[in-house]
């Protein structure tokens, strides 16, 4: 599975909370240029992984590459070059967006106003209502502006399209993620929606009890008999318990 | 640099609510304080009080809240994702609550003594600062506070539980350090020295506290919860804490406070009288459950005119070390009080002189001084042909050591004062000493020893002067002639009467008698010399009773009021309406 100009690349990580091993001895890479869809069900480890690959959750075993660097001793670094939305923002109720831009721009060197302007333009997004008055879906576009102004080279996506109206999901799969395959960077996303995995994604993991089960190019999922009905299954699983619990 | 405060900033604009509440709340407290306690003394010292207390408690709150709701939120876990490293993220959050503690602190120090400056007066913002001076070496225990809290909360999600776990979790290395320091001792470390620099120890816990924050936090091992805080989330535990804290203040003030002596509820210890009986210096102790191990604050009383000046809050008046009884107090003995640090034990005491001038009020003069060389700092030998040393024995007896020139004489015995087993008379020479149940005269030029009362149960009480003693048989209660041991008076029942004397500053030898078993009964004061006899309604709860020379008696009334009675009983004279 190893490529030779990966983005990200993973061996034998492991994470436990407390008793609960979440990842286990899990490899992965990710290739430059590409747009990973990462699958898999409730408590599989998708969050976990990416909270390791962004440097937020230092692993208990294993090592991690993102971009060339260590997320646990350069996250720092790292961060400035990859854009991250996590499933879940939260910040104070009474912080404007345009306010919540404006600090994390502070933080960037390579912040582009213009270029947050203009995604808050494309996916609608009002800057001037407090945090605590957005809808989820406005707060995902938030975390999506202040994720990509800065002009990241990799983008690391928990769940984007959660909470997204139609045109607005179809204004990030095509307006953004698009425009950044086009411009050859990369982008790594964790989905549990067939229609945008198959939208947007050029390649899938499958993710099991905290390892990558099953890997490759979209067209090598849909193509074989197995690995549409592992992907089905997987997304199937991750929708049931999502309404179960 | 600039990443760090750009980092506090944002938290003090997150948590601007509480910035803005908790100086009003000092102030409400404050002003409760400033409008509530009565008399100059109370209120400066309770003020005082309060800044320590407040400081503390928004140290506690703010420090508790630096994580515990932020991470409940998933605030942290968006914070996190900020190209800063761990390490300044959690620097921010130390800034953060020094800064907070720093302001909240001086607000509270700023408003208070405002207060005082502009509506209050001399005296109470004196109290206030002599208050506030034994909290100074102490200020480092907010960094411990606040360590201890941030630390905890890391691993809980809401303030009052990283409040009450920081608080549990000093308590714990409280009770575990007296074992452990015992147990160091054994193997012969002893860390004692390194225990009484307070401050030193207190820093090296916070800066412990701090790296084990800083160590978790930047393993990043913590799981981020999914739960939102509510409104009364935010609020019970400011509520919590102002409660909790406020409780345990008023306790540690009533515990250590020198209110005035107009409250009801003050109890009058040991006291002293000039040689004159015209100024007195008295032990008040605030009366409370549970305050006995306090020390009382010490008063100057002037029994002519009825003013009277705070000499030290936390007090001792020194007895006689010879007669165990109020010092010869005049022109070149001053009277000798120490004053210790309100909060805790020191080893270096204030010494406070009170001498006796021969124009207007006494003047008072302090010195610091080791505290062993203070408690046994000298006073008179009574008599003076003789030294007296008392070596304390564990597991027996104590040894009672008499030197006169080149003689000397060891005597086992109790050395609990006033009474002892062994009294040197006023005559050269003599002794009076308890022996197997028999009074023995002995002569310790000679050696000659002479059984003087046979049966004796108990010890010998000297009077102030050392010129008579009470002795008691296993019935009565005899009164001597402490130079030939001959009876002064016939002895009285044992059963009916309690019988002690009334300390004084003179040669005048008066005893209280209290008739046992009669609840409420009144105490008898009987003068040996004149024969005068008349009863007095004394509060048997209040230990002082002094006689001031012509002055007549000092001690509080059933009704509370230190009054001056004459010396026929015939009149009374109220000094400190209560």
């Amino acid at each position: 599975m190893k490529h030779e100009t990966s983005v990200i690349s993973a061996r034998n990580l492991g994470v436990r909370f407390g008793r609960k091993s979440v990842l286990d001895g899990l490899d992965l890479d990710v290739p430059q240029g590409s747009v990973t869809a990462l699958v898999g069900g409730n408590g599989a480890g998708k969050s976990t992984l990416l909270r390791v690959l962004v440097g937020a959750l230092v692993p208990d075993s294993g090592t991690a590459r993102v971009l060339g660097l260590d997320p646990t001793r350069e996250g720092e670094r790292l961060r400035e070059r990859i854009g991250y939305v996590a499933d879940r923002m939260e910040i104070q109720p009474r912080t404007r967006g345009r306010e919540w831009l404006e600090f994390v721009g502070s933080f960037q060197r390579t912040w582009d106003h213009a270029e947050a302007q203009r995604l808050a333009g494309l996916l609608q997004l009002e800057l001037d209502t407090r945090f605590g008055e957005m809808s989820k879906g406005t707060r995902a576009k938030l975390a999506l502006v202040a994720a990509l102004a800065h002009r990241p080279e990799l983008l690391v996506l928990d769940e984007p399209f959660s909470g997204l109206d139609v045109e607005t999901r179809l204004a990030v799969t095509q307006g953004v993620l698009g425009h950044l395959r086009d411009e050859g960077r990369s982008v790594l996303l964790v989905s549990h929606s067939m229609n945008d995995v198959e939208r947007v994604a050029d390649r899938v993991l499958v993710l099991e009890a905290g390892r990558i089960v099953r890997g490759g190019e979209l067209e090598s999922f849909a193509t074989s008999e197995s690995g549409r009905l592992d992907l089905e299954y997987a997304l199937l699983r991750h929708k049931l318990e999502d309404v179960l619990s | 640099m600039k990443t760090l405060l750009r980092l506090v900033v944002q938290q003090a604009r997150d948590n601007r609510a509480a910035l803005v509440v908790a100086p009003l709340a000092s102030a409400v407290v404050l002003g409760g304080v400033f409008a509530w306690f009565p008399g100059p003394n109370a209120v400066g010292e309770a003020t005082a009080y309060a800044i320590g207390a407040l400081t503390a408690l928004w140290t506690l709150y703010f420090a508790a809240d630096s994580f515990a709701s932020d991470g409940a939120t998933g605030r942290l876990a968006t914070l996190a994702l900020l190209p800063v490293r761990a390490r300044t993220l959690w620097s921010s959050r130390v800034a953060f609550v020094a800064l907070t503690s720093f302001g909240q602190g001086l607000f509270a120090l700023g408003f208070g003594l405002g207060l005082h400056a502009t509506l209050g007066s001399t005296d109470s913002f004196e109290a206030c600062i002599d208050g506030l001076r034994p909290m100074w070496p102490w200020l480092p225990s907010l960094a411990v506070i606040a360590a201890a809290a941030m630390v905890a909360s890391l691993v809980v999600e809401t303030a009052l539980a990283a409040m009450i776990g920081s608080l549990l979790a000093l308590g714990a290395i409280g009770l575990a350090a007296a074992p452990a320091v015992r147990a160091l001792a054994i193997v012969g470390v002893d860390v004692t020295p390194a225990l009484r620099n307070g401050v030193l120890l207190q820093v090296l816990l916070a800066l412990a506290f701090l790296a084990l924050g800083a160590h978790t936090f930047v393993r990043g091992q913590r799981r981020l919860g999914s739960r939102s805080v509510r409104a009364w989330q935010a609020t019970w535990p400011v509520l919590a804490t102002l409660t909790l804290g406020g409780l345990a203040s008023a306790a540690e003030y009533s515990r250590r406070t020198a209110v005035e002596l107009e409250n009801p509820r003050l109890r009058f210890g040991v006291g002293s009288a000039s040689e004159d009986g015209r100024y007195v210096v008295v032990e008040a102790r605030f009366d409370v459950p549970g305050n006995s191990d306090s020390p009382p604050s010490a008063w100057l009383l002037d029994c002519e005119t009825g003013a009277r000046t705070l000499l030290a809050r936390a007090a001792d008046v020194l007895t006689d070390r010879y007669v165990g009884r109020q010092v010869v107090w005049d022109d070149e003995h001053p009277l000798r009080v120490l004053e210790h640090s309100p909060l805790a034990w020191r080893d270096q005491v204030a010494l406070v002189e009170v001498e006796i001038g021969s124009v207007g009020a006494p003047s008072t003069r302090r010195t610091h001084v080791p505290l062993d060389a203070a408690w046994t700092t000298t006073t008179r030998q009574i008599p003076s042909w003789a030294h007296v040393e008392r070596i304390r024995r564990r597991g027996s007896d104590d040894v009672t050591v008499v030197r006169w020139g080149e003689r000397e004489r060891r005597f086992d015995g109790p050395t609990v004062w006033p009474v002892r087993a062994v009294f040197p008379t006023p005559e050269p020479g003599v002794l009076l000493v308890v022996r197997a149940g028999e009074l023995l005269r002995i002569d310790m030029a000679s050696d000659e020893e002479r059984v003087l009362l046979s049966g004796v149960d108990g010890w010998i009480d000297p009077s102030p002067d050392g010129s008579a003693l009470l002795l008691p048989t296993e019935d009565a209660q005899h009164v001597l002639d402490s130079r030939s041991g001959t009876p002064l008076r016939e002895p009285f029942s044992r059963h009916g009467v309690s019988v002690s004397w009334v300390d004084a500053p003179d040669s005048s030898r008066v005893l209280r008698l209290i008739p046992v078993g009669v609840r409420g009964a009144p105490t008898r004061v009987l003068d040996l010399d004149t024969g005068t006899e008349f009863e007095i309604d004394r509060e048997l709860g209040q230990p002082l009773f002094l006689r001031l020379c012509e002055r007549g008696y000092l001690y509080v009334r059933r009704d509370g009021d230190l009054v001056l009675t004459s010396l026929d009983g015939a009149s009374e004279r109220v000094l400190v309406d209560r």
